[in-house]
C-alpha cells in the first residue's frame, strides 16, 4: 500500500510496525488469503478488545484464534460451549485439600491470555454471562475470593449465525462487549487450491514459532495509545455517530462507547499500517467490524448490519 | 436545524426508485390539467409515462430514434388538429404536456432527468394561466413539492433513504419562501390582459346581458357561479333591501328591452345630495365578467375611482372587468325625487300600441283606477299567475300571450309585462336588471351573490317620489324576495307553489338533513377561504403595488424601476443565502481551505473527490486516473495529512502547503 510519502515514525522506537507486519505474515501462512481479516483481528487485540467471529463452521475460525495466540506467544485455552456448560466449568472451582486442610482454588480454562469461546451461543445465558462478566472485569470472583486474570487477556468468541435452534443468541447489550465482529468468509479460489494441496493446518500450527511474547505485546498495546488522533478526525467520528442517530432507517443511534471503540480500533489499524496518526481511511477500514454488530435496521427486512455501515460511510462526507 | 451538506453528485444512473419518483411527479403535474386537456391527450401522455415505467422496471427496450421522431410528429399534428394552432394557452399547454411525456420516454443520461424535472415545473406553472384560485395554488404547491422531492432523489446518492430527500426538499422550499415573497411584491404587475395572453385567455362568462328578452335571465337560474361578494361595514340590511342594480333598460319594442343609446356621464355629486335615510357602507368584491357594468345596492351615492356614473344610478367600469376587483361603495335606502326632462319623459313612455283587444280592454279598465300601479299588482296577485323556472315559450304578442294564456313566468316576464303596462297606462317606467338577495356566509361574514340571483324589476316615475321601485315578481312569489333564490328553487323542487305556503311550512320544507347542513357549512368555509385568498393575495394588483412601492420611497415607480428593484432584491437574498452557506463551509482553517482548492482544481478536470473519500484514497484515485499528476499531488497530500490529522501546527508547513497548491496545475486532457 502506497502511503503518499507520509512520514513513518516508529513510536515505540523499536520497530513496532515491522514486528506487527511479521505477525501478520506468519498468521497468513496458516490462514491463507485472509490478510484483511487477520489485520482486523490483530487490531482488535492491539486495541485491547474482545473479538467475535461469526461464520459457518469450517472456514477457519478456531484456527485463526489459535494461530494468533501462538504467533503472539500467548497461552491459549479453549472452551467448547455446550448447553450443559456451568459457570464453574469456565471459571474454576474450589476443592477441599486434605493436606492443607483448606479449600484450594483450581483455576478454570478462562485463566489464559487468549480464551477461545467456541460456539458461545450454544451455552445457557448463565454460562455466557460468567464469561462476559470476566471479560468486563478482567477478574474472576469465586467463593468470595477475587482472582485476577492474566494480562493481556482476550476472549475470541465464535458463533454460528445459522442453525439458531436450541441456541441462546447473545443479547444486544452483550454483543456490545465485543470490540469487533468479523466474518471470515470463504477463501478465494487460489487460496483454497493452495489449502487443498498443503498439509493439515493443525500440523502447520504445531511447527509455528512465536514471533513475540506477552510482554512485548503489552508494550505494543501501549504504543497504540500514543497514536495521534486529531480533532479533525474526531469530527469525522462524531459525524458518523450523529448520522446513525439521525437516520430514520436505523432502530437506534450508536452509543458513545461505540464511538470510543471505533477510535481505539482505528488507532490500532493506523499502527498496523505503520502510521503514527489516524486517517479517515483507518476509521473506514475498521468501521464495518466495529459498527456492524451494533446497528439494527428500523424495519426487520432492512439491510444487514455490515451493509448498513457501508451505506452510512457512503452518506457521511469527511469534514 | 438543517445544515447544508456536501452531497456528491451521483456517480451512476439514478436507480429505479428515483426514476419512478420522477414518473409520479409527472403524473401529478399532468393531473393539474385534467379539466382542460382533451382526453386523448391525457391518455397519450399517460401511456408514454407507462412505457417509461415498463422500461425502467421491466427492462423494456428503449424506443429507437425513428419511433421517437414519429411520436413527436404525431403529437404536433394532433395538437394542431385539435386547436387549429400550436400557439395560445390551451394548445401551448397541450404541446408542453406531450413534450414532457416524450422527453421522459427518451431519458438516457442524468442530464435528461434534470431537463424533465424542469419541464415538469413549467407544466405546473402552466396551471396558473387558467386559474389563480386558492385550489389551483394549493394543488400546484403540492405538485411542486412532489417534483422537488423527485429532483432531490435524483441528486442524492441512491443509497440514501427517501426521508433524506424529503428533508432536503423541505429545506430548499423553506429557503425559497423569502425569494417568493420578494417576487410576489415586486414582480411588475401590468394592468390589463395577463402576460399578454392571446384572446382565448378570457372565456366568455355567464352573466347579465344588456338586452333582456323573456327567457334570457332564466338561463342564469341554474348557474352557481358567484357574481360578486359584499362585505357590509355594519349590519346586513334586510333581504327586502338587497336590490343590486346593474343596468337600466329604457327602450323596448314590446318584447325585448335594451339600453338607451346615449351613454351620458353624470356628475355623481348629485347622487349624494339626494340620498335619504341612513347610509350603508359596503365593499363589493366583483368577479370578472368581461363587461363594463358593475353592481351597486339601491340607491348608490358614490362612484368608485375605477368607474364612471351613468344615468339611472348605474356604475360603469372604465375598462371591461377581466379580473376580479374590489371597490368600496355607499348607498342610501331611498332618494329624493328628481325632475324628469320632457325628452326623458317621452322616452320612458315609448312603446308599440297593444295589438290585442282584450289587453286594450284591461288597460282601459285600469286607467279608471285611482292608483293603476296597485291595481295591476293586485291583478297579478289575485289571478292565477304563477312563478316557474321553466316558463312556456311565448310566441306572437308577448303581453297578450302572457296575461291571458301562459300566466307562468320568471322575473323578467313579470318585469317586462309590468313595465309595458305602465307605459300603456301613461306612467314613465323602465326595467332594472341586476341581482336580488344573496346568501349570507357565516364563516366569512359576507354576502355571496350568485348568477342565479339575477333579477329584473321595474321603476315607475311618480310625480311626488321620482323613480320608485316596483317588483311585480314579489306580488306573485314573495319568497323570491324574502327568502332568496336558493330557497325558492328548493321549494319549487319540492313541488311547493310560491305564495301559498305559511312561513312555518316553508321553514319545515327548507330544513335539510344534518349532512346537507354540514355540507353547506363546509362550502361556506371553503368560499370564505377563497375570498380571503382573493382579498389578500390576488387583489395585490397594479394599484396596490404602486401604493406599496410609494411606501418604499419611489415617487412614480415605472415598471423598469420595479424590475430593477426585483432583481436587486432577489440578488441580495441569494447573496445572503450563499454567504451563510459559504460561511458555514469555509470557517475551517487555511489547511482545509488549501486542500479544498486542490480538490477543486482536480475536480475541474473531471477528477472529483467523493465526499467520503479520505486523502489517502484520493491519492490512490489520482494515481490510477491521472498518474502524471501523482508526483505533484504526493507532497500536497502528505502535508495535508500531517497538518490536519497529525496535530501538527507549524506555520511554515501551512505556507508550504498553500504554495504547492497554488503552483499545482492540471493540464486538461
Amino acid at each position: 500500500m502506497m502511503d503518499a510519502g507520509i512520514k513513518k515514525v516508529d513510536l515505540a522506537g523499536h520497530g513496532a510496525a515491522a514486528a506487527l507486519e511479521r505477525v501478520v505474515a506468519q498468521v497468513g501462512q496458516v490462514i491463507l488469503g485472509k490478510t484483511d481479516t487477520i489485520r482486523l483481528a490483530l487490531s482488535c487485540l492491539l486495541a485491547r478488545g474482545h473479538l467475535l467471529i461469526e461464520d459457518i463452521p469450517g472456514v477457519g475460525k478456531t484456527t485463526l484464534a489459535h494461530t494468533l495466540a501462538k504467533v503472539l506467544g500467548l497461552n491459549f485455552s479453549r472452551i467448547q460451549f455446550t448447553s450443559d456448560l456451568l459457570p464453574a466449568d469456565i471459571l474454576g472451582v474450589s476443592v477441599y485439600d486434605t493436606d492443607s486442610q483448606s479449600f484450594r482454588f483450581h483455576p478454570g480454562p478462562i485463566f489464559a491470555s487468549v480464551v477461545l469461546a467456541d460456539e458461545i451461543n450454544r451455552a445457557t445465558p448463565k454460562a455466557q454471562s460468567a464469561l462476559l462478566e470476566a471479560m468486563e472485569e478482567n477478574q474472576v470472583t469465586a467463593e468470595g475470593e477475587t482472582h485476577a486474570l492474566p494480562r493481556p487477556f482476550f476472549v475470541i468468541a465464535t458463533q454460528n449465525p445459522r442453525h439458531q435452534i436450541g441456541t441462546f443468541p447473545l443479547p444486544e447489550s452483550q454483543l456490545d462487549r465485543f470490540l469487533m465482529r468479523l466474518d471470515v468468509g470463504f477463501p478465494s479460489q487460489e487460496a483454497e487450491r493452495k489449502l487443498l494441496r498443503a498439509i493439515d493446518r493443525r500440523m502447520l500450527l504445531e511447527s509455528l514459532k512465536p514471533s513475540m511474547d506477552a510482554h512485548r505485546f503489552t508494550s505494543l498495546q501501549r504504543t497504540v495509545d500514543r497514536v495521534v488522533c486529531s480533532d479533525a478526525l474526531l469530527d469525522y467520528v462524531q459525524a458518523l455517530l450523529n448520522a446513525t442517530r439521525e437516520a430514520g432507517w436505523l432502530m437506534h443511534g450508536l452509543s458513545p462507547r461505540a464511538g470510543l471503540s471505533l477510535v481505539r480500533a482505528a488507532k490500532a489499524w493506523a499502527l498496523l499500517s505503520a502510521r503514527e496518526l489516524v486517517l479517515p481511511e483507518d476509521v473506514q477500514a475498521v468501521a464495518v467490524a466495529v459498527f456492524g454488530h451494533r446497528l439494527q435496521a428500523a424495519n426487520s427486512d432492512g439491510d444487514e448490519g455490515n451493509e448498513m455501515v457501508e451505506r452510512l460511510l457512503r452518506s457521511v462526507p469527511i469534514p | 436545524m438543517f445544515e447544508f451538506r456536501t452531497y456528491r453528485p451521483p456517480d451512476r444512473a439514478p436507480d429505479r426508485h428515483a426514476a419512478n419518483g420522477l414518473l409520479l411527479s409527472a403524473l401529478a403535474a399532468l393531473a393539474l390539467h385534467t379539466q382542460r386537456l382533451p382526453v386523448w391527450l391525457m391518455l397519450g401522455v399517460c401511456s408514454l409515462i407507462a412505457w417509461r415505467y415498463l422500461l425502467e422496471n421491466y427492462s423494456w427496450r428503449h424506443p429507437p430514434r425513428l419511433v421517437r421522431w414519429c411520436l413527436l410528429l404525431a403529437a404536433v399534428v394532433a395538437v394542431f388538429n385539435t386547436y387549429g394552432t400550436l400557439l395560445g394557452r390551451e394548445a401551448g399547454i397541450s404541446l408542453l404536456a406531450l413534450l414532457v411525456g416524450l422527453k421522459i420516454l427518451e431519458i438516457r443520461s442524468l442530464r435528461d432527468y434534470f431537463v424533465s424535472v424542469f419541464l415538469l415545473y413549467f407544466l405546473t406553472l402552466g396551471a396558473f394561466l387558467f386559474s389563480q384560485s386558492l385550489l389551483t395554488a394549493g394543488l400546484a404547491m403540492a405538485v411542486a413539492v412532489v417534483t422537488t422531492a423527485a429532483l432531490a432523489r435524483l441528486s442524492l446518492p441512491n443509497s440514501l433513504p427517501i426521508s433524506e430527500g424529503l428533508r432536503l426538499t423541505m429545506a430548499i422550499l423553506w429557503r425559497a419562501i423569502p425569494i417568493m415573497l420578494v417576487m410576489y411584491l415586486l414582480f411588475p404587475r401590468i394592468q390589463g390582459s395577463l402576460w399578454g395572453l392571446p384572446g382565448d385567455a378570457f372565456d366568455a362568462r355567464a352573466g347579465l346581458s344588456d338586452t333582456v328578452t323573456p327567457g334570457s335571465i332564466n338561463a342564469l337560474s341554474s348557474s352557481d357561479a358567484v357574481a360578486f361578494r359584499v362585505d357590509f361595514a355594519d349590519q346586513m340590511p334586510h333581504a327586502r333591501q338587497l336590490y343590486w342594480r346593474s343596468l337600466v333598460l329604457s327602450r323596448t319594442d314590446g318584447n325585448a328591452w335594451s339600453r338607451a343609446r346615449d351613454p351620458v356621464t353624470v356628475n355623481a355629486d348629485s347622487w349624494l345630495s339626494r340620498g335619504i335615510g341612513k347610509p350603508i357602507d359596503y365593499t363589493v368584491d366583483h368577479e370578472a365578467t368581461g363587461h363594463r357594468w358593475l353592481v351597486a345596492m339601491d340607491v348608490p351615492a358614490t362612484v368608485p375611482p375605477e368607474a364612471v356614473a351613468r344615468p339611472g344610478y348605474i356604475l360603469e367600469a372604465k375598462r371591461p372587468v377581466h379580473q376580479r376587483f374590489q371597490y368600496a361603495m355607499q348607498s342610501y335606502p331611498a332618494q329624493s325625487a328628481e325632475p324628469l326632462t320632457s325628452a326623458a319623459h317621452a322616452l320612458h313612455l315609448r312603446t308599440p300600441r297593444p295589438t290585442s283587444v282584450r289587453v286594450q280592454t284591461l288597460i282601459d279598465a285600469w286607467r279608471r283606477e285611482p292608483d293603476p300601479v296597485l291595481a295591476v299588482l293586485r291583478y297579478l296577485r289575485e289571478q292565477d299567475f304563477g312563478y316557474t323556472l321553466t316558463p312556456p315559450l311565448l310566441r306572437g304578442d308577448f303581453l297578450d300571450e302572457f296575461l291571458f294564456v301562459s300566466r307562468r313566468g320568471y322575473c323578467e316576464h313579470y318585469a317586462a309585462a309590468f313595465a309595458t303596462l305602465m307605459r300603456h297606462l301613461g306612467l314613465p317606467s323602465r326595467l332594472v336588471v341586476g341581482y336580488q338577495g344573496g346568501d349570507w356566509n357565516h364563516a366569512g361574514g359576507y354576502l355571496v351573490v350568485r348568477q342565479a340571483d339575477a333579477h329584473a324589476w321595474v321603476e315607475v316615475w311618480r310625480e311626488e317620489r321620482g323613480w320608485t321601485r316596483v317588483d311585480p315578481t314579489a306580488a306573485v312569489a314573495p319568497e323570491r324576495v324574502e327568502l332568496g333564490m336558493n330557497a325558492l328553487k328548493a321549494l319549487l323542487e319540492q313541488g311547493a307553489l310560491p305564495g301559498e305556503l305559511a312561513p312555518a311550512a316553508i321553514r319545515a320544507l327548507l330544513e335539510g338533513s344534518w349532512l346537507a347542513r354540514q355540507w353547506l357549512h363546509l362550502g361556506m368555509f371553503w368560499d370564505a377561504a377563497n375570498t380571503a385568498w382573493n382579498r389578500w393575495v390576488m387583489a395585490y394588483g397594479p394599484e396596490r403595488q404602486q401604493r406599496f412601492l410609494r411606501s418604499l420611497g419611489f415617487e412614480a415607480p415605472s415598471w423598469a424601476q420595479v424590475a430593477a428593484t426585483l432583481i436587486i432584491g432577489v440578488a441580495a437574498l441569494l447573496l445572503v443565502l450563499a454567504a451563510t452557506l459559504l460561511w458555514t463551509r469555509n470557517k475551517s482553517d487555511p489547511v482545509t481551505a488549501a486542500y479544498r482548492r486542490f480538490c477543486a482544481k482536480l475536480g475541474r478536470s473531471g477528477l472529483v473527490r467523493r465526499a467520503d473519500e479520505g486523502p489517502l484514497d484520493f491519492y490512490h484515485h489520482i494515481l490510477t486516473a491521472r498518474p502524471e499528476l501523482a508526483a505533484d499531488s504526493k507532497p500536497i497530500i502528505a502535508l495535508y495529512v500531517t497538518l490536519r490529522y497529525g496535530n501538527v501546527a507549524r506555520a511554515d508547513l501551512v505556507d508550504q502547503l498553500r504554495g504547492r497548491v497554488r503552483r499545482f496545475r492540471v493540464a486538461h486532457q
